[in-house]
């Protein structure tokens, strides 16, 4: 009976060993990878530029590591929720897995103002890989 | 009704729903959530009458509720990544 079963667990599994192989195994090694490696300050003050850079409203000239999203960049609060969001994401790494990530709680986003204020933030911040 | 609600408290229900948006797996309805999270946010902004704010918010909250339950049940069923996406395995699918 077992042998049976057995069996048909032998003409089930090629299926799915078709569909899948590739990716399980980029999976692995990319997890290997991010548990190792953490973020350097210059890697995370560059991504979070990148990011600003990203935005229609900010204008590059005025983009550096202490100017103020209001003031400098003219951002507006909704704005500035939206580059919360979006410097989270590029906290994600290069497997870009979200459990890996920092998710930025809303009251301690509301005291991020400058562009140094989110690096100082996830530098801080230990699952930041 | 009379009570407005506060600008935390928008901007707080502003940023669950862009994230519930975000964390739809296929491509359309992440893209099509965002977007109009974004500009339904946009449209209110400069609305100062006290009535509509509430009504407003009161509305948002009851979508932010859907929003959450079909994002749940889209990641049940969530697909391959389309081709204009990163194609970075997003998650370990547990389909072995």
């Amino acid at each position: 009976m077992s042998f049976l079963r057995l069996a048909a667990r032998r003409i089930a599994l090629p299926r799915v060993a078709f569909a899948v192989p590739q990716q399980r195994s980029r999976i692995i090694q990319c997890a290997a990878f991010s548990a190792a490696a953490g973020l350097t300050k210059e890697q995370i003050t560059t991504r979070v530029i990148d990011v600003l850079k990203g935005f229609e409203k900010v204008k590059p000239e005025k983009l550096s590591t202490n100017s103020s999203f209001m003031e400098d960049l003219g951002l507006d609060s909704l704005d500035a929720v939206e580059v919360v969001m979006a410097v989270e994401e590029t906290t994600y790494g290069d497997n870009a897995v979200k459990e890996f990530s920092i998710e930025i709680p809303d009251a301690e986003a509301d005291e991020i103002r400058t562009v140094q204020q989110a690096i100082d933030y996830i530098a801080k911040t230990p699952e930041a890989r | 009704m009379a009570t407005p609600p506060t600008r935390q408290s928008l901007l707080h229900l502003y940023s669950s729903m862009l994230r519930t948006s975000q964390s739809f797996s296929s491509y359309n309805f992440r893209q099509y959530f965002v977007r109009r999270t974004k500009s339904t946010f946009r449209e209110i902004q400069n609305e100062t009458d006290p009535a509509k704010l509430s009504a407003f918010y009161d509305e948002k909250t009851k979508e932010l509720a859907a929003l959450k339950r079909s994002a749940i049940v889209n990641q049940l069923y969530g697909g391959w990544r389309l081709v204009v996406e990163d194609q970075k395995p997003s998650k370990e699918k547990s389909n072995s």
